[in-house]
């Protein structure tokens, strides 16, 4: 009996210590540990990040992948961590290398996102039955991760603020405006001192500004982050890191708002802008592709066009 | 094909009830709302607590008044529906509406407004289990495994919750009874939790963070949504009917205070003199006192 007692608490003792400091590497390929408890995936360079966030009363999880192959991979791992259920995923946008694997998780996951989050999804074409089934077509694996799929809206949206209590852990969401999608949202760990940005920030990789995007509320957002002072920072898509990320992304924006704003003063066209504008420190990044609908946002903030 | 009907009917049957089981069935207290919308009302002044049945869920509206009363209402929950209570929104912080979250979280994620959690940490009182099992020796029953539960979610201002085909808009009413308190509009059934900004002839215990001009501006927006059925914090469903009744009975209380004041009058004398014969017949007539305290106030800032 008490070899038994003893077997089983070594076994619940050694779960327990598997759960709050599993090497990343114990998880697969793809993980970055955090903190005790806190494991970023993404599938490949600058592809969507998913995170566990392990708490005693069950797990929180920060989009759920670029895919649902990615999502499967991701809810193995949560598996190898802990028996808890995902309580809570928080989008940080509601584009569908962010959310489209909620249905792995929801029910009993409750979905969070900020107002506009469901609207942006109901307007978004990225979600119809033909991409759908365009994205199934990948591979027969991809066509399986997709079994029982459906389509979740966020039960809760907040406006501006809000503040998550799971376990022992706070999460407090920002509202960032303007930033990236309809419904951005910045996640604050004020007692691990974690960061997640959403896609505000990129790692050396060009965002891709739709038009709503405004780079002055964009650089807001980045000041209001930079002053929580966090540890570590998870960007949207691309490494996790450290302040850096935000500094050089700040660096970069101020360059690009003043080389603009000189051109648009010296009577150049947005055409010529495109055409003759460099940003040093830029020439390694990915994404170049996207630095014309960058330039045409920092067109936007310095003219009010 | 006849056979297909009946599959179809029989798969429907257990969802069709439940939007039209009828309220006494679910015990005495219990009042039928809206199809799905249940409230449970034991008499004029106690808390109310309700339920919201969706196909995703329930959502519960306070944890009622003692864990005797949110065991009762477990138990309707289990006669309504075989779904899991998802979301328990508080209307406000104090332990008369929150003391039975232990009942219903987990699996419930608890919300209401900033503040919530630390008011109820501050306010907690760890006599209170003992003092409640002390009634009875049904309500010792009820109280084991009590412990406090604060909200998951803490919103600022407004907040949407999705379940199924329902909707639920949280809005912050600021300095009307609690730290935080929180009013829940369903838009769609036209049906109000008014939090205890009003309740049913009752003078409400007004503490001193609580402003008339903000629970009138409460009040004010509350009635702007034009509900069909508005639930107080305390007391059985009502209608806009008691957004009037406390607007008059405070403006009323502010013109007289307001009034005894310019003539010099003191706090002390008004308390002695001032009388509302117009509302003698409402419950509570003891907090009179706060209420003056209150109204002053807000006539002297």
């Amino acid at each position: 009996m008490n070899l038994k007692l003893s077997s089983a608490i070594f076994f619940l003792a050694s779960l327990l210590a598997f759960a709050a400091y599993a090497p990343a590497q114990d998880l697969g390929p793809h993980y970055t540990k955090i903190k005790d408890g806190i494991y970023v995936y993404a599938g490949a360079l600058n592809e969507a990040n998913s995170t566990i966030i392990l708490t005693q009363d069950g797990v929180v999880l920060i989009d759920t992948g670029q895919s649902p192959k990615d999502t499967h991979i991701v809810a193995a791992a949560i598996k190898k961590l802990t028996a808890q259920p995902v309580r809570f995923i928080i989008h940080t946008e509601p584009h569908p290398d962010h959310i489209m694997g909620d249905f792995v998780y929801s029910p009993p996951a409750i979905v969070i996102a900020h107002k506009g989050a469901t609207e942006s999804v109901k307007q978004s074409d990225s979600f119809t039955p033909e991409r759908i089934e365009k994205q199934m077509s990948e591979s027969a694996e991809m066509r399986g991760a997709f079994k029982g799929f459906r389509l979740i809206t966020p039960h809760i949206e907040y406006r501006d603020r809000m503040t998550l209590n799971v376990g022992e852990r706070t999460f407090e969401l920002y509202y960032l405006k303007n930033v990236h999608s309809e419904a951005d949202t910045a996640i604050w760990l004020p007692k691990e001192r974690v960061l997640f940005t959403a896609a505000s920030v990129g790692v050396k990789r060009f965002g891709n500004h739709r038009t709503l995007v405004s780079i002055p509320d964009t650089m807001s957002a980045i000041k209001m982050m930079r002053a929580l002072n966090p540890e570590a920072v998870i960007p949207g898509h691309g490494v996790p890191g450290s302040v850096k990320i935000l500094d050089d992304m700040g660096r970069y924006y101020n360059l690009l708002m003043e080389g603009v704003g000189a051109m648009v003063k010296a009577g150049k066209s947005l055409d010529e802008i495109k055409k003759e504008l460099k940003i040093p420190g830029t020439e390694d990044w990915e994404g170049k592709d996207r630095f014309p609908n960058n330039i045409e946002a920092a067109y936007r903030g310095v003219t009010g066009k | 094909m006849r056979f297909r009907w009946l599959t179809v009917f029989a798969a429907l049957f257990p969802f069709l009830s439940v939007n039209s089981l009828p309220a006494q069935d679910l015990g005495p207290g219990f009042h039928k709302v809206k199809d799905g919308i249940y409230v449970y009302a034991p008499d004029q002044t106690t808390t109310t607590c309700s339920i919201v049945v969706t196909q995703e869920g329930v959502v519960m509206i306070d944890s009622c008044n003692n864990p005797l009363d949110s065991r009762k209402m477990l138990a309707a929950v289990k006669k309504v529906t075989d779904k899991p209570i998802r979301f328990l929104i508080d209307t406000e912080t104090h332990n008369d509406h929150t003391g039975g979250h232990f009942l219903f979280s987990p699996p419930a994620t608890i919300i209401n407004h900033e503040g919530a959690g630390e008011a109820m940490r501050k306010d907690f009182d760890p006599k209170r289990v003992e003092t409640l099992a002390a009634r009875s020796p049904e309500m010792r029953e009820a109280v084991q495994g009590y412990k406090m539960i604060a909200p998951h979610i803490e919103y600022k201002n407004k907040m949407t919750i999705n379940l199924g085909e329902r909707t639920f808009e949280l809005i912050y009413l600021k300095n009307v009874h609690s730290e935080a308190d929180t009013a829940i509009w369903l838009p769609k059934e036209r049906v109000l939790f008014a939090a205890s900004a009003a309740n049913v002839r009752w003078m409400i215990n007004l503490r001193p963070h609580v402003t008339i001009p903000d629970i009138l501006a409460g009040l004010k927006l509350m009635r702007s949504l034009n509900p069909e059925v508005v639930v107080p914090g305390h007391g059985p469903p009502s209608t806009t009917k008691i957004f009037d009744e406390y607007e008059g009975f405070y403006t009323l209380l502010l013109k007289r205070v307001g009034d005894m004041a310019r003539q010099g009058k003191s706090l002390e004398e008004i308390k002695k003199e001032l009388k509302m014969p117009e509302y003698a017949d409402w419950a509570g007539q003891d907090r009179l006192g706060v209420n003056i305290d209150v109204a002053y106030k807000s006539v002297k800032n």
